[in-house]
């Protein structure tokens, strides 16, 4: 990882010419610039990779970030060389990290990364690199240090609407009201006479004081649902269409817990199945957001088979898709032939569109999701 | 004015004024650099691109126009150019990408210094440079980083530069030179024919250099004579002029084989503006060689011609000498010639007669002559100038005083008079051996003019009429010393080529296969100076190790570690007796609020308060009276009560 600047590519250009001149002016003294443009050149060279390999970084362990946000922090920086150090720039594969214009010797500095991680991903420390350009900026050179630690830039997540559910269940705090009573729940119905085993606490005492015999409270049924969602990993090719596709996913999914609904996630690349109990703090849903790389050729139809056949059948199907075409309808003809609820979720712009057979479909962009039909 | 990038303009517009003949150039850069960063300083004035081209092609012109003056040169207009052009961007503040734009033209600038100045002035411009181009590198880097990133400023330490140094040597040194050997010549121009030595030289009264020690060339060989310049044959009643009549062309008339039975001069000349056309030797030649001039030809006067000379860098001739030449005689054609000269005045015939009567033969006339020169006549430079009409009259009958060509002039009519062949020859007389080599400096000052008469039986005589002069031609101890370290220079790094390079190796490998010699012959002694020194060096290190002498920051770090150590003592003491610190205080703040609560050993808590923080954040030192009372100190405030019973 040594390479010449831009200033060190004009320079020796400078001092080729310098050559060329001193040969048609037929004068050896034209050498003793070009000497000392090479001698800068040799003492960068030198100092720079005594820097780049003796320099001390020391990452926090692991950090979890969003899409916007900047470290928090401090990485610390050793200079171990018994002499000054300095022009040295950290770079991780998000961007620049670090910049330090000098150091003293043996120095330990603690410095918090400017960077604004404007994109998901997992940016492993091992992967960032110390480069020094000192002390003249004509070579660069680099180091690759095995630093432990990473960086999770979690998609940034938006308000939206929850999914369309389906295969209600009763459940403590579901959000969803159900046509039957229950002796329990948050939902306050009405009051029923009082039955043998009905508990103590369950009596209303207000009612039961006006004669009719002891009243016992009742609640409406409490429902959550399930939605599964199925997630294509890129088929469209565009780094920036998945990315807008994670944070539709991870808003989706997030208003889908909110709402007390179980959430099954398939991403069609890797076909790992995950289950999310509603209500859930769903940081693995963002950790495998973050984590989801570019995987074209991943919508096929016998991969979402395979994905809707490892969801709940009950559940609601949500396809989030960074492309549609003919296998899309195909498969969504499918399911709505076995009588699935079925939502469709595609970006904005940018993507061919197919027929998708009057199934509710919402484009997603990068901040937001809107209704198409 | 203290960026190195602006020092670095400075010297390329100094290096830039070098270009021409004359300081004055290097006063109006100066003053244009200077004028430049003081009105950047008070009122920054930014300049369209449009006004920056105006500049630069203002620039270019002036340099050529001005190049079209005599002994000027329009070969540099570019970098004339470029100086207008940066003290435009002078006038404000730069860009990076403007920076770096004049710092590569200073450098090409400074390569225009490194083509012009070959003297030893280059030496403080080289040394600026070699510092002033890391410097200027380093401070343009860190302008691509926030000062707050900064807890230590970037500096050039010596042993960067020194290494910088080093390698700038060793690179001119075994850097190959291949296309460097002379494959473009620089061709000069001729010159005004035989006028160089007689009017810029020798008159002094026409501003020439006569009394000036510079040295023009060297010359090396065994009994050396006069070197002969040119000739002059003809005689117009005024002054006298060379001959017309082309020379032959120079054959090597002996191979390199034989050449060794001959005698052998080498000349260095360092100022090849300051021969013309000839080469100076001093006899008749039987081979040349060189490579910085073409076509050279024996004329009939036997000296040098040459159809072109140019400077090269190694402008360096060698010849062989023909030990005994033989008289060959004149033909009739130069006899007749040789003897011409227009009528004089009857004083000056009357005159001669008179004052050869009595010798007949014509060597003794002739040398009768020049002793009367010596003798009667006074040398001086810058004297009056003769009657034109008759300037031998004025000279021999009134002045009787002036330069050497007025006596080889008045001595060769003379001779002419007497019916002898005469020349005059303008040449050089070899001075002093420089006193580092064997080499004979020949300076400006030693040209000189002197006759020459035939006899058919001796050939050409030398006749040197001019009196002893009275000047003051010592030179002072420095002076010797720059003109030493001078050709120094010249010899050793302006001629360092191709073949100096071969030497400069060999040397190198002769004397590693010497000092390998001498190892092996005293291997024994070697080894055991080797021995002794390994042993020498493993005790001191090992006595540094004990004492810890070397590392500077070891006391200092055991200072912080005690200090730790003893505060938190102090804490520990305190919190015994339920007096706590809280964690958002610092050292002084806690010290504050136990002042308040009058504690009897409060000054104690002070004192090791205080020397925690002197050693803790001023990183000062612990010496052993201090430990002693802080120790003591913390026993008080341990036991406050076993304090206030003493």
């Amino acid at each position: 990882m040594t390479r010449l600047t831009k200033t060190g590519w004009t320079l020796l250009g400078v001092a080729f010419v310098l050559y060329m001149a001193s040969m048609t002016s037929q004068s050896g003294l034209l050498l003793f610039p070009i000497g000392v443009l090479l001698g800068c050149f040799a003492v960068n060279y030198f100092s720079a990779r005594r820097i780049a390999s003796n320099l001390l970084v020391e990452p926090p362990e692991n950090a979890h970030l969003s899409e916007g946000q900047s470290l928090s922090q401090p990485w610390r920086i050793t200079n171990a060389t018994p002499a000054a150090a300095g022009f040295i720039r950290i770079h991780s594969p998000a961007g620049p990290l670090l910049r330090i214009g000098g150091m003293q010797p043996n120095e330990t500095a603690s410095l918090v990364p400017s960077l604004q991680f404007d994109r998901r991903g997992v940016f492993r420390n091992e992967e960032a690199r110390v480069f020094s350009f000192y002390p003249f900026g004509l070579i660069r050179v680099g180091r690759r240090q095995s630093l432990p630690g990473e960086v999770v830039v979690n998609p940034a997540i938006y308000e939206t609407p929850a999914p369309r559910a389906a295969g209600y269940d009763a459940m403590v705090g579901g959000k969803y009201k159900g046509g039957r009573r229950s002796n329990s729940g948050s939902l306050f119905s009405g009051v029923r006479p009082a039955e043998p085993g009905d508990p103590l606490k369950h009596i209303h005492w207000k009612s039961s004081s006006k004669g009719q015999g002891l009243m016992t409270k009742s609640f409406d049924e409490e429902l959550s649902g399930r939605v599964a969602f199925i997630m294509d990993c890129g088929q469209s090719g565009v780094p920036k269409i998945l990315d807008d596709c994670a944070r539709a996913a991870g808003s989706l999914m997030f208003a889908a817990l909110d709402e007390g609904h179980h959430v099954e996630w398939v991403e069609l690349a890797g076909m790992n199945r995950l289950l999310v109990p509603p209500f859930s703090d769903g940081h693995e849903i963002l950790d495998t957001l973050a984590r989801i790389e570019l995987t074209r050729d991943c919508l096929q139809l016998e991969r979402l088979r395979t994905a809707a056949d490892r969801m709940s059948r009950k559940s609601s199907i949500v396809l989030l898709l960074t492309e549609t075409n003919d296998t899309v309808a195909e498969f969504v003809g499918e399911l709505s032939a076995r009588g699935r609820r079925v939502s469709v979720y595609v970006p904005e712009k940018g993507v061919s569109t197919a027929e998708l057979g009057g199934v509710p479909t919402f484009s997603y962009s990068e901040k937001e999701i809107h209704s198409l039909a | 004015m203290n960026r190195a990038l602006n020092q670095l303009i400075l010297l390329g517009f100094i290096c830039q004024s070098l270009s021409w003949d004359g300081y004055l150039l290097f006063f109006v850069n100066l003053g244009i650099w200077f004028g430049c960063l003081q009105i950047a300083k008070r009122k920054p004035i930014l300049l369209p691109p449009i006004a920056e081209v105006v500049l630069l092609l203002a620039g270019c012109g002036i340099g050529i126009l001005i190049g079209q003056l005599p002994d000027q040169s329009a070969h540099f207009f570019i970098g004339h150019g470029m100086t207008l052009f940066l003290a435009g961007r002078l006038l404000r503040a730069m860009d990076r990408r403007e920076q770096l734009f004049g710092m590569i033209a200073a450098i090409v600038q400074i390569g225009v210094a490194c083509t012009v100045v070959l003297d030893y002035r280059f030496i403080p411009i080289l040394i600026v440079t070699a510092f002033l181009i890391p410097r200027t590198l380093m401070e343009l880097e860190s302008d691509h980083f926030p000062k707050s990133t900064y807890s230590v400023w970037p500096r050039l330490r010596f042993s960067r530069m020194l290494a910088i140094m080093v390698i700038m040597c060793g690179f001119f040194a075994v850097f190959p030179r291949g296309l460097l050997s002379s494959a473009f010549p620089t061709l000069r121009p001729p010159g005004p024919d035989h006028g160089t030595l007689l009017d810029s030289v020798l008159d002094p009264s026409r501003g020439g250099t006569a009394g000036s020690s510079r040295i023009i060339m060297q010359v090396k060989g065994e009994n050396l004579r006069y070197m002969r310049s040119f000739a002059l044959t003809t005689i117009d009643g005024v002054k006298w002029l060379p001959d017309a009549m082309p020379g032959k062309n120079l054959n090597n008339f002996v191979s390199p084989e034989e050449r060794v039975n001959y005698p052998r001069r080498q000349v260095r000349v360092k100022e090849v503006q300051s021969i013309g056309k000839f080469l100076p030797t001093d006899g008749r030649i039987v081979a040349i060689e060189g490579k910085f001039f073409s076509g050279p030809r024996r004329t009939f006067h036997e000296y040098i011609e040459c159809q072109a000379v140019w400077t090269t860098a190694n402008n360096v001739y060698e010849y062989w000498l023909e030990p005994n030449p033989e008289p060959h005689g004149l033909g009739r054609r130069y006899g007749r010639a040789l003897l011409n000269y227009p009528p004089q005045s009857q004083e000056l015939v009357e005159w001669l007669d008179k004052e050869l009567t009595g010798i007949e033969e014509p060597l003794e006339q002739a040398r009768h002559l020049e002793n009367f020169f010596i003798d009667n006549f006074t040398y001086e430079l810058g004297a009056p100038a003769l009657n034109r009409v008759k300037p031998i009259d004025d000279f021999i009958f009134n002045e009787r005083r002036g330069h050497c060509e007025r006596y080889a002039a008045a001595m060769g009519l003379l001779l002419r008079m007497k019916g002898i062949h005469s020349r005059v020859m303008v040449g050089y007389v070899p001075g002093k051996t420089s006193w580092f080599s064997d080499w004979r400096n020949i300076r400006a000052r030693d040209a000189h003019a002197w006759t020459e008469a035939y006899f058919p039986e001796l050939g050409w005589v030398q006749l040197d009429a001019t009196p002893r002069a009275e000047m003051d031609l010592s030179t002072s101890a420095l002076r010797e010393l720059i003109d030493a370290l001078d050709v120094a220079w010249y010899v050793n790094i302006v001629n360092f080529d191709t073949a100096a390079q071969r030497g400069f190796f060999t040397s190198g490998v002769q004397g590693f296969m010497a000092t390998a010699g001498w190892a092996k012959a005293n291997s024994s002694w070697l080894v055991i100076s080797v021995v002794c020194v390994a042993l020498f060096l493993v005790w001191r290190s090992h006595r540094r190790g004990m004492t810890g002498s070397r590392d500077t920051g070891k006391p200092r770090k055991k200072a912080q570690i005690l200090a730790g150590h003893y505060y938190g003592k102090m804490l520990r003491s305190l919190a015994q007796q339920g007096i706590e610190r809280d964690v958002h205080m610092t050292p002084l703040e806690f010290m504050e609020t136990l002042r308040e609560r009058a504690l009897p050993a409060f000054s104690d808590i002070q004192f090791v308060t205080r020397r925690f923080c002197a050693m803790r954040y001023g990183e000062c030192a612990l010496s052993e009276e201090d430990q002693q009372r802080i120790e003591t100190a913390l026993s008080r405030v341990d036991k406050p009560d076993a304090d206030d019973s003493n």
